[in-house]
């Protein structure tokens, strides 16, 4: 017996070690990374996996932007498997082919094998968003693209550093085929770092502890999370779910693409079943298995409570098909640079929508649906920069059971910092001009959406925009009976020659000196039905200018009144007579 | 001039207000050092005036006496604090660069959890309806590019104060550079509402990044009026009291200020409380010869650890505090909730959890017998006999064994499987990983390897645990101070006087104007000095220079010191400090890059008034026998095997007494364990020394 309470106790202690490191490494990619994509946005994230059998197992992570999340494993795997036989100390991985267990081939996974006596035994990893990627299109998306070369560079499993030695050849090669060279190998040097790091740290823990008990105690902490996960579904009723969702389009004039989730809860067993979506499409919406994968896990992970720890126990109970072929589930050499927005955004909207059936108090986080746009020119030495306009589309945050929605993006994304004003008018040039909530610009519901976004951002140099419109025609959803969002709106040389109201994909649209970008960025979905949010909230939302009087008559049935000294008060008799007779012209 | 040396009459005191206790250190003009703790009270002044009153009476002097010769207080005061953990603060407006009112609101996308949507908002301290746009515009080099629009100011000051706003604050984007729109708001504000409490960010954080600056700014508004109102009423009981001197208060960066500048600043004083604790603990590091420390302070609900090097404590910009970004340098204080009444508990997925969920000081633990029935780290120790149940608090409180032993079987013992021992190890050993991890997110996580550091334990319990520690991170000595019970006073009484000015200027490292910096740095030495005020109780004045620096395309600064002998910063000290940076860099990030170009972001001057220093009191060494405090022998757990241990009355102890573990040491206050094969030595000051044995590389 005081043998067993020591190993469960020494399962924790190993495992909040772990998790530590992995947040160590997360912050020295923070702190050293270059490019704004890494240190304003945080767009990457930090884990550590074991080498189970020929398999990696996730051991401990470090939350970060949380749809790498389950990418960053699937990589790790492909790596582990092309260089099984071939691993040493000193050894750096590198691989983004989204057909290759990635997501885009944006995003960069570096691996570096930590050795216990000759054996590899546990695996640093990073994964990144990185600021280009060669390919015909500064910053990456190119909604032209018609295949996985037209993507960007693509990178098979290969090694950048064999036994400490960095292989110069390689980098090259790589650097060479970078616009943001300068950036890249900061970049680079980053996450090398943070592995290197982490490295110290896990050789401390393994001559602590020694490899079996190490081993001993990551089965128990991933034998824990998986229980807790098991407890989560099993609280749910069994039965079959279906809810499908669409993306507006493919960027190449294919429209409303079908992503259908069919959830089956089993017991403690949870299985999502892609069929039914639509065939992969030729645009770069097409999203790789793994991506697909990962968008399922993180619609799952925000069902659950928040404090089980995130590692291979979270995926045993969850398992996951999609027919090959699909939009979720693309043969090669279908494009998928945009997966992670679109169809990715699509896949955990369904997968929600399909488990609100069953457990209504869980679901809440949205799609976010970005209406992407990136702006590219030159500095006045040449130099190129790319502005990726974050303050545009940053937001969405949808309600959940309990409580509103609120600040910027739904939580999944918020590892994604964004940067600050006045640095980007330090280091781009531009201006912000605006960056508000708008009134009367979300999902309506017993909770409402975070609200809608006005943006405006003035480009001071002569530049050429490129914009991926998302959340049009299918706009971000709420649940239970909660409100859709408002449509996306993007307005190049907004009130200027050559204004341009978007329509579903521009690219390389030319900005004079001085061209003024506009965008209204939705709010998030609603969470249950408008006519059952307390009066007091919607006149308090009306005070506040969230909710105009309008909007509150419109959307929540509810009547405030100007109180004659410029503020406002709730008509509570109106309001209740009104709302019954809403709800039984409802009902009939 | 030296305020103690020649008036032998003249007192020194330091008051560190707590949740639960008042504690007070006084100082006399010879050295000597008195301390006492008072139960604190509702409205923190009555507990101050208890506690003056007793430890005069100790003194055997009446309390108007005793205040007229007193020439210093020195207050820890969480006023502000409080007034931000309880969104009890003033009600405040926003003036803001028109079409930028959701700053606050967007918080840069930051929230708490990345996976909940269930996680509710932040409380909004100042609610939408009451934030401003008006028209006004600077660009990134500061010129105006949209002028100041007055009359929609006046409407909207008007506006609030009709709303009835008790502060207002002001934030414009680029403010930092060119304050003149918000130094003219401020004088519009000063006109239309005379005495409303006015914060404007050019003066509270003249930095870039407009999120955390409003942030900060917006809390100091907030938080600035609850603390003026305070230290104004606590300073006329004073005088009314008979009370002359001066009153200062400890600020978060670990100096202190005068009222005045305190009140304005209130932002400053977020960690007025704890800022004590680590001061002190570098004060005694400088007498004992360890310039290098880790200090740990554990109290009723929380576990806070900070680092000092060469005697500087870390400080850190990154700090939240109630849901709200504070940018200002403060100490680098971390807090965990893993104190002595942290609640043990088992979760869902049968893994033994401590905290954060804590029984507070009432009902506290179950063993307090005041009705708590949570098990908490406190009834663990008492169950394993780290604790005299007869000797809690110098006796003043009993302990009640076999409610702790009831609460820790039913929530712990027996969901597990365990007996009420092994439990309470689990319970301990979970607390003390967790402390274990606390140092090291202040150490290996921040470039410092712990195993170079002397650990100081401070707080009731903070000396139970720390042996642990010690060698789960490789530290050689722990020191337990004398003063452990009272160190954040002893911290007020003894730290100097701080100011800490700051400016963005943006530039690259290698074409630096170093005549523009030469300017700034006068000009922020200006400032400082008529903020520090008459400095009357400074011996000497010192000036320190950093620079923030980064590689080009990095958004994280490194703060690096730069050495001048001069007032002037030439080329070759810049080159030297640029030099330190990548090594700071590689120390902290694993990598350096000398080639790449280094950029400048922040200028920072710290004015230190320098007071003199307290003349701790020395006994020379006598026996090693510490027989003569020997109270008994008792039976402890630090494995499932009891372990008789030599019990000792701290209070007994002298210089030279050594006690080689296992061995319990109670004393008023605090309790140490001395772990097997641990050595405990009583040093010339009273302070505790504890050697741990260094264990072989992979060794345990």
């Amino acid at each position: 017996m005081a043998n067993d309470w020591n190993k469960r106790i020494l399962s924790q202690v190993v495992g909040g070690t772990l998790d530590s490191v992995a947040q160590e490494m997360s912050a020295v990619v923070t702190r050293t990374s270059r490019s704004p994509l890494f240190n304003e946005a945080h767009d990457y994230t930090t884990g550590i996996f074991d080498l189970h059998g020929n398999k990696s197992r996730l051991v401990a992570q470090a939350p970060g932007c949380t749809l790498h999340l389950y990418a960053v494993v699937s990589a790790v795997d492909r790596l582990v498997e092309a260089f099984r036989y071939d691993l040493h100390p000193g050894d750096v991985l590198l691989v983004n082919d989204p057909y290759y267990g990635g997501s885009h081939s944006l995003d960069w996974t570096i691996v570096t094998p930590v050795f216990h006596g000759r054996k590899p035994v546990l695996l640093p990893a990073v994964r990144s968003h990185m600021g280009d990627n060669g390919g015909p299109v500064a910053g990456g998306y190119n909604p032209r693209s018609r295949d996985i070369w037209q993507d960007g560079l693509r990178i098979p499993p290969i090694k950048l550093y064999e036994r400490g030695e960095k292989r110069r050849d390689v980098f090259e090669m790589i650097l060479g085929n970078n616009r943001l060279e300068h950036w890249l190998e900061g970049d680079l040097d980053a996450m090398i770092g943070a592995c290197r790091v982490a490295e110290e740290r896990i050789r401390t823990l393994l001559e602590r502890y020694g490899g079996d008990q190490v081993r001993e105690a990551i089965d128990s902490r991933i034998a824990y999370t998986e229980r807790r996960v098991r407890e989560e579904i099993g609280s749910w009723p069994d039965g079959t779910y279906t809810a499908e969702t669409f993306a507006d389009h493919d960027f190449q004039g294919r429209r409303d693409i079908r992503v259908k989730a069919t959830v089956t809860v089993k017991g403690s067993d949870l299985h999502i079943d892609f069929t039914g979506s639509s065939p992969q499409v030729s645009g770069f919406i097409n999203s790789p298995l793994s991506n697909t994968t990962s968008f399922a896990f993180v619609a799952v992970s925000t069902c659950c409570d928040e404090d089980i720890p995130i590692n291979e126990g979270y995926m045993n109970p969850v398992t996951v098909t999609a027919p090959l072929g699909t939009v979720v589930n693309p043969k090669l050499p279908a494009p998928c640079g945009h997966a992670t927005a679109c169809v990715g955004a699509e896949i955990a909207e369904a997968v929600l929508l399909a488990l609100a059936q069953c457990a209504p108090e869980r679901v809440g986080v949205n799609a976010h649906k970005l209406p992407l746009a990136y702006s590219h020119g030159e500095y006045e030495d040449g130099r190129p920069w790319v502005n990726l306009n974050f303050f545009g589309y940053t937001g969405g945050a949808g309600a959940a059971y309990g409580t509103d929605g609120w600040g910027l993006y739904p939580p999944v994304m918020t590892g994604v910092i964004l940067p600050s004003i006045e640095m980007t008018e330090y280091q781009y040039p531009c201006r912000i001009l605006k960056h508000e909530y708008r009134e009367d610009y979300t999902g309506p519901g017993k909770w409402r959406g975070a609200p809608g976004l006005e943006v405006k951002i003035q480009h001071l140099a002569e530049s050429r925009t490129s914009v991926m419109m998302a959340g049009v025609r299918n706009t971000i959803r709420g649940f239970c009976g909660g409100g859709n969002g408002p449509a996306n709106q993007v307005v190049i040389n907004d009130g200027q020659p050559g204004a341009m109201d978007v329509p579903e994909t521009v690219f390389d649209y030319p900005m004079p000196p001085n061209g003024i970008i506009t965008f209204q960025r939705s709010g998030g979905g609603g969470w249950g039905s408008p006519l059952d949010r307390d009066p007091e909230a919607v006149l308090d939302d009306v005070r506040n200018g969230y909710v105009s009087v309008d909007g509150a008559f419109r959307d929540y049935g509810v009547i405030v009144r100007e109180d004659g000294k410029g503020g406002y008060r709730l008509d509570a008799d109106a309001t209740e007579a009104h709302r019954s007779r809403l709800k039984e012209s409802k009902r009939k | 001039m030296n305020i103690s040396s020649n008036e032998q009459t003249s007192w020194m005191l330091g008051i560190d207000v707590g949740g639960t206790f008042t504690d007070l250190v006084a100082l006399d003009g010879k050295g000597g050092l008195h301390s006492t703790k008072t139960p604190s009270t509702p409205d923190p002044s009555i507990g101050v005036m208890n506690g003056i009153a007793k430890i005069a009476g100790m003194l055997g002097e009446e309390t108007g006496h005793f205040l007229s010769r007193c020439s210093l207080i020195v207050h820890g005061t969480t006023v502000a604090t409080n007034t931000l953990l309880e969104y009890s603060g003033a009600k405040v407006g926003l003036l803001t660069t028109e079409g930028f009112r959701d700053e606050i609101e967007f918080r840069r996308g930051y929230k708490e959890s990345v996976f909940s949507p269930r996680l509710p908002a932040p409380y909004p301290i100042v609610p939408r309806r009451l934030r401003i746009g008006v028209p006004e515009r600077l660009d990134a080099a500061g010129n105006v590019i949209r002028e100041l629009d007055e009359d929609a100011v006046r409407k909207a000051v008007r506006f609030l104060v009709d709303e009835g706003v008790e502060a207002i604050a002001v934030c414009f984007l680029f403010s930092f550079i060119n304050p003149a729109h918000e130094l003219r708001v401020k004088e519009m504000i000063e006109q239309e509402a005379p005495g409303l409490f006015v914060s404007i960010s050019s003066e509270v954080l003249p930095q870039i990044r407009e999120f955390e600056r409003v942030s900060t700014t917006i809390v100091n508004a907030y938080t600035g009026p609850a603390l003026q109102r305070y230290l104004e009423n606590l300073e006329r009981s004073l005088h009314e009291q008979g009370f002359a001197g001066e009153l200062f208060v400890m600020q978060s960066n670990g100096g202190v200020q005068n009222i005045v500048q305190s009140g304005k600043l209130a932002a400053g004083c977020l960690l007025s409380g704890p800022a004590g604790g680590v001061t002190a603990a570098a004060f005694i590091g400088e007498r004992i010869g360890h310039s290098d420390l880790i200090t740990v302070d554990m109290g009723g609900t929380s576990y806070d650890v900070a680092v000092i090097e060469q005697l500087q404590p870390s400080l850190t910009t990154e700090s939240w505090i109630s849901r709200y970004r504070i940018a200002l340098p403060m100490l680098d204080i971390h807090t965990v909730g893993a104190g002595g009444g942290s609640i043990a508990w088992v979760d869902s997925g049968g893994l033994l959890q401590v905290g954060p969920r804590s029984a507070g000081s009432y009902p506290g633990p179950a063993c307090y017998g005041r009705g708590g029935t949570e098990p908490t780290v406190t009834d663990a120790n008492l169950v394993l006999g780290y604790l005299n149940p007869d000797r809690f608090l110098g006796g003043e409180m009993k302990l009640d064994a076999a409610a702790a032993e009831e609460a820790i079987r039913r929530h712990v013992a027996e969901p597990l499987g365990l007996t009420v021992i092994e439990a309470a190890l689990a319970i301990s050993e979970v607390v003390n990983n967790n402390m274990s991890n606390a140092i090291r997110f202040v150490t290996t996580q921040r470039g410092y390897d712990p195993r170079r550091f002397a650990l100081l334990a401070a707080g009731g319990a903070g000396a139970v645990h720390a042996g642990r520690q010690a060698e789960d991170l490789g530290i050689e000595t722990v020191i337990v101070p004398r003063f452990a019970p009272v160190l954040c006073a002893l911290g007020d009484v003894s730290a100097n006087l701080k100011v800490t000015e700051l400016r963005t200027r943006f530039e690259r490292a290698d074409k630096v104007d170093l005549d523009a910096i030469n300017r700034l740095f006068d000009e922020m030495e200006q400032a400082a000095r008529e903020k520090l005020g008459s400095g009357r109780t400074a011996i000497r004045f010192e000036t320190r220079r950093y620079v923030d620096l980064r590689y080009e395309g990095e958004v994280h600064e490194v703060t690096v010191p730069i050495k001048t002998r001069t007032r002037r910063v030439t080329a070759l000290n810049m080159e030297a400090t640029i030099a330190q940076f990548h090594d700071i860099h590689e120390r902290l990030f694993a990598h350096q890059n000398p080639h790449s170009p280094v950029e400048i972001l922040n200028l920072r001057l710290d004015l230190l008034g320098v007071r003199d220093r307290i003349p701790l009191h020395e006994e020379p060494f006598g026996d090693e026998d510490p027989a003569p405090a020997m109270t008994g022998r008792r039976t402890v757990y630090f494995g499932a095997e009891p372990v008789e241990a030599a019990v000792y009355n701290g209070d007994l102890l002298r210089p030279g007494h050594m006690i080689v573990g296992p061995a319990v040491i109670e004393q008023w206050g605090t309790t140490i364990v001395v772990y097997p094969k641990h050595e405990a030595l009583i040093d010339a000051f009273g302070n505790c020394m504890i050697e741990i044995r260094r264990e072989r590389e992979g060794g345990r």
